[in-house]
């Protein structure tokens, strides 16, 4: 993977629901995923214009289409994560594990 | 199944993704909401949801779009500096969004309007080649129906001569569909080649074939696609209704949006084409051609012409004196309202102007006070050419957002428009559509440069030196101001112009108003019968009609009951013409008579529609089937007919009647029928029961508001026949005014452009004189301090704005004349230089003037010579 290339949250969660969805994984459906797991409403938009900056970093690939097809009868786009989006998964969540370990947040004065 | 997505928002986001990802994003967005939102959260909940997603998506389409266009950083950079510098003056920001807004709003509504009536070609294969033909009659009418036989001859002549490679005939009738619920429905009765000829094809099924116009041949008609799918539930072709009680199989469906001749259209049969179609003197068809490519129109027509002259030399007793008039279809589509439709496309253009200029000059006051900022990069080393970039980059994106509020406020008044009955052709395709959202665009582009000019030269020319001595500099602030002063006067001018505009047509309508139309609609009930359609026989017409009318007679608060047709102020539907004999006269040649329009009447007509019986006696129950028959006249024939004579008791023969002759037993009072504006034209009334009509209107009059008796007319009505269907229910001041309503409309929507220019011409003024005032405020300093009142200081000011105005005024003068000569048709008893308006709208402006200044000259009177002596 291309060092320096860090994860914006949103595409860490779209990664993330790329790789629950198990091949299942297009616009809407990882809106849906997004949704129902973290209860954020995520615009539809905001999903397919990180999908396509995942793309262009390397992180994702398309999958060929299987039967399932939209609206207007085409196949739709189905994404995978390549080995570098899972390499850029891992290296985000070590990064987090390093930045939160050891530490404990007072609750409190706001 | 997108039927019920927000179709505004579904719009707005189609717009603004980028093209190869539209189809992915919208159709996951739709079925979402169509198959998992709208089932669960319920319609209203459902569409928050999706306006939601649309609004949330907005930027991250923008991204996405950037990052196609590969955006030169120089550029998206100077987005970056413009975005934020209109963020820094939020006020200015906001009053110049607004201003474009307006100006381009009310451009993109009327734009959409006149692209489709007028611009738009028409739905047609090749439009250009269409003709509309008619019978020029010998009396001067040009533009009179055809008749079958007269039809046939030129249809096959024009094709054999290679004028016409098609011809096709029409003509519109009330019927009843029995299959489901009755319910009256128009139906167009055409030629075999009538789809051909127009060059459009049916959806589903075939179009019409010769042999379905052979008499004796099985009934077959097409169906218009809005009511097979609203109606006939969209079944499959074909299959059989039952229209006016006779079964006719639908073979085809037209394509949607096919609306000719008219939207009503419900259903097509075929015209029965056999040698023996009725005389040549029953003129009912309309008639359009196809032209070859090579032949021109005036070729075309002169070679109908001369079939014309044939056909008179062949049937002299019908034909004699005939002609033709051929007009492109597109023309006499829309010959009417293309004036009104451009005078509106130029007062919106006006409004733009105006709105234009006001934001170049609120540009070129901040220019102003932003010139040490200019000043400072230019001595840092920015090219002019960086410096015009900024200042252009700014006003491109006021224009912009004002672009956005621009659809907005188009969409809004579009849907206002839709729910005002103006007789408009076409105007089941206005819609806010790709081409007119295009022109929007253009417009704001367009208008953001033009803004942007002045201040951007001006920013350029910023004197880094001058600039950044502390003082202000003089000469770049009187530059500027001339600038300013000139962009005022032109908006005065165009404004001046936009006000005797409005005011004439204003004028106009209250005379048109003002006119009486020769019966009495207050009071009155309207209700609509079409008998032919169904199953009645003609001879039992007249029975209908007078149980009918004793129903009527015996409701609560009805003090008079008849029918008619049609009706006055009806226009020229239904209404016929026929030669008119006067017994005891030589009968004039045969297509040369005299023609008087023929009405039916029943007994209680004349006082339930409160025309005046001048002399003699109205139509009473007595005057049936079995009587001597009768006729009445109105003033306009007795004054044609019998100058100087007695009327009464004199006998005429109606063309139409077979030698009948009538006895005249009374003369009424004259009404207006094609509308307010035309002349009166002689009538005679004969008696219903004498010889039916099938299209009859009832009329209630009644002592209370009539509009309370709607449902009880519908409910008697339907008690002594449940199946006749009752329509167009209306008050007779609703009937009047939908004969002025085209024209209401357009001397609001000119009226409204006009009190628009005249605010923001207000608001432009106003902006010049304050700064004026600010700038100047040391001089009245000095002036107060050497004794001068407050009042001559105010007078100063105001005299100066005054001076402003009276050169706009001079100006706009000769633009005021050039508008109002472009007026002429429009107008109705008003001169096109009436004085008096032109008097008043200059008056109207000056105090508009005075008003702008006066503000600012308060101000002015209240500089302190202190302060200006301190200053130094």
């Amino acid at each position: 993977m291309a060092r320096g290339e860090y994860l914006g949250e949103l595409e860490q969660i779209v990664l993330l629901a790329i790789a629950r969805l198990e091949g299942d994984a297009y616009g809407m459906s990882i809106r849906r995923e997004i949704e129902s797991r973290t209860g954020r409403s995520v615009a539809i938009g905001a999903v397919y214009s990180t999908l396509e900056r995942l793309q262009d970093k390397g992180f994702t690939e398309i999958v060929r289409p299987r039967g399932n097809v939209d609206r207007d009868g085409r196949a739709r786009k189905f994404f995978a994560i390549t080995r570098a989006g899972v390499g850029a998964l891992d290296d985000a969540a070590a990064m987090q594990t390093r930045m939160w370990a050891g530490l404990r947040l007072r609750k409190g004065k706001s | 199944m997108s039927a019920r997505v927000p179709r505004l928002a579904r719009f707005l986001l189609a717009l603004l993704i980028p093209p190869d990802e539209r189809r992915a994003i919208l159709s996951d967005l739709d079925e979402e909401y169509v198959r998992h939102i709208r089932p669960v959260r319920g319609v209203l909940r459902a569409r928050a949801w999706y306006w939601r997603q649309v609004i949330g998506s907005i930027p991250h389409a923008i991204e996405m779009r950037r990052r196609r266009s590969g955006l030169s950083d120089r550029l998206s950079l100077d987005v970056v500096l413009a975005l934020r510098s209109l963020r820094r003056r939020p006020a200015t920001t906001a009053a110049a969004v607004l201003t474009l807004g307006l100006g381009i709003g009310a451009n993109t509504a009327i734009y959409s309007v006149v692209d489709a009536v007028l611009f738009r070609p028409l739905p047609f294969g090749e439009p250009d080649r269409l003709v509309r033909i008619w019978s020029a009659n010998p009396r001067g009418i040009q533009r009179n129906a055809m008749s079958p036989p007269d039809f046939f001859d030129m249809r096959d002549g024009g094709i054999a001569s290679g004028a016409l490679t098609s011809a096709a005939a029409y003509t519109m009738s009330d019927a009843t569909l029995r299959t489901g619920e009755p319910a009256r429905v128009v139906v167009a009765t055409v030629s075999s080649s009538f789809f051909e000829t127009l060059g459009v094809h049916p959806s589903t099924g075939r179009v019409f074939q010769q042999a379905d116009a052979r008499s004796g041949a099985p009934a077959v008609a097409i169906v218009a696609d809005q009511f097979w799918r609203s109606r006939l539930g969209a079944r499959a072709v074909p299959f059989e209704v039952s229209v006016s009680g006779a079964a006719a199989m639908v073979v085809g469906v037209a394509p949607r949006g096919f609306a000719f001749p008219s939207p009503e259209v419900s259903f097509w049969t075929p015209l029965v084409e056999d040698a023996s179609s009725g005389p040549r003197s029953a003129h009912y068809l309309d008639v359009i051609g196809r032209m070859p490519d090579a032949v021109t129109i005036s070729a075309s027509t002169a070679a109908l012409q001369g079939i014309a002259a044939q056909l008179a030399v062949a049937h002299p007793e019908s034909n004699r004196g005939w002609g033709i008039t051929a007009v492109p279809l597109e023309q006499s589509l829309t010959g009417e309202v293309r004036r009104p439709l451009l005078l509106l496309l130029g007062a919106v253009a006006c409004v733009l102007l105006i709105a234009c200029a006001n934001v170049a000059g609120l540009l070129l006051a901040n220019g102003e006070k932003r010139s040490r900022e200019f000043a400072l990069r230019t001595a840092i080393g920015a090219a002019p050419s960086r410096l015009i970039a900024t200042q252009l980059v700014e006003s491109v994106l006021l224009a912009v957002f004002g672009a956005g509020v621009a659809v907005l406020l188009a969409y809004v008044g579009l849907g206002l428009l839709a729910r005002t009955d103006i007789p408009l052709p076409r105007s089941e395709t206005i819609a806010l559509e790709t081409r007119v959202l295009a022109v929007t665009a253009a417009i704001a582009l367009l208008t953001g440069l033009l803004a942007g000019l002045a201040p951007a030269l001006r920013a350029s020319r910023a004197n880094p030196e001058e600039a950044l001595k502390n003082a202000r500099s003089a000469g770049a602030g009187v530059a500027a101001r001339r600038g300013r002063t000139m962009l005022v006067v032109m908006q005065i001018a165009v404004t001046f112009a936009l006000t005797i505009s409005a005011a004439l047509l204003l004028k106009s309508y209250s005379k048109l108003t003002r006119v009486d139309p020769g019966f009495d609609a207050d009071h009155v009930l309207l209700a609509q019968v079409s008998l032919a359609v169904t199953a009645y026989e003609p001879d039992r017409w007249a029975a209908y009609v007078s149980r009918a009318l004793e129903e009527l007679r015996t409701l609560p608060t009805v003090t008079s009951v008849g029918a008619a047709s049609p009706l006055p102020l009806s226009g020229r539907e239904g209404l016929m013409r026929f030669g008119v004999r006067i017994e005891g006269r030589p009968a004039p040649a045969e297509g040369q008579s005299d023609r008087t329009y023929l009405r039916w009447a029943t007994a209680g007509y004349f006082a339930a529609i409160g025309i005046p019986v001048v002399s003699g006696r109205p139509f009473e129950d007595r005057d049936d089937g079995r009587a001597a028959a009768v006729a009445v006249v109105d003033r306009t024939f007795v004054e044609r007919f019998f100058p100087g004579e007695e009327a009464l008791g004199r006998k005429i023969v109606m063309s139409n009647e077979r030698g009948r002759a009538r006895t005249i037993i009374g003369v009424v009072g004259p009404v207006r029928q094609t509308g307010l504006d035309a002349v009166a034209d002689p009538h005679v009334y004969i008696p219903h029961a004498q010889n039916p009509s099938a299209a009859m209107t009832f009329v209630v009059r009644s002592s209370a508001a009539p509009q309370g008796l709607a449902p009880l007319v519908r409910e008697r009505l339907r008690a002594v026949d449940p199946s006749q269907p009752v329509y167009n229910i209306r008050t007779g001041r609703e009937m009047i005014a939908g004969t002025i309503a085209g024209r209401s409309l357009n001397t609001v929507l000119v009226g409204v452009f006009a009190d628009l220019a005249g605010l923001l011409t207000l608001v432009g003024l106003y902006g010049l004189m304050a700064s004026w005032v600010a700038e100047s405020k040391k001089e009245f300093g000095v002036r107060l301090a050497l004794g001068a009142r407050p009042r001559d200081v105010l007078t100063m000011v105001v005299g100066r704005g005054l001076r402003v105005t009276a050169v706009g005024i001079a100006l706009g003068l000769p633009l005021a004349i050039a508008a109002s000569g472009g007026l002429r048709s429009l107008l109705f008893e008003v001169p096109e230089r009436d004085t008096s308006t032109y008097v008043m709208a200059c008056a109207a402006l000056l105090f508009v003037g005075a008003a702008a200044s006066y503000l600012p000259a308060r101000q002015a009177t209240a500089a302190s010579p202190v302060d200006s002596l301190r200053g130094e």
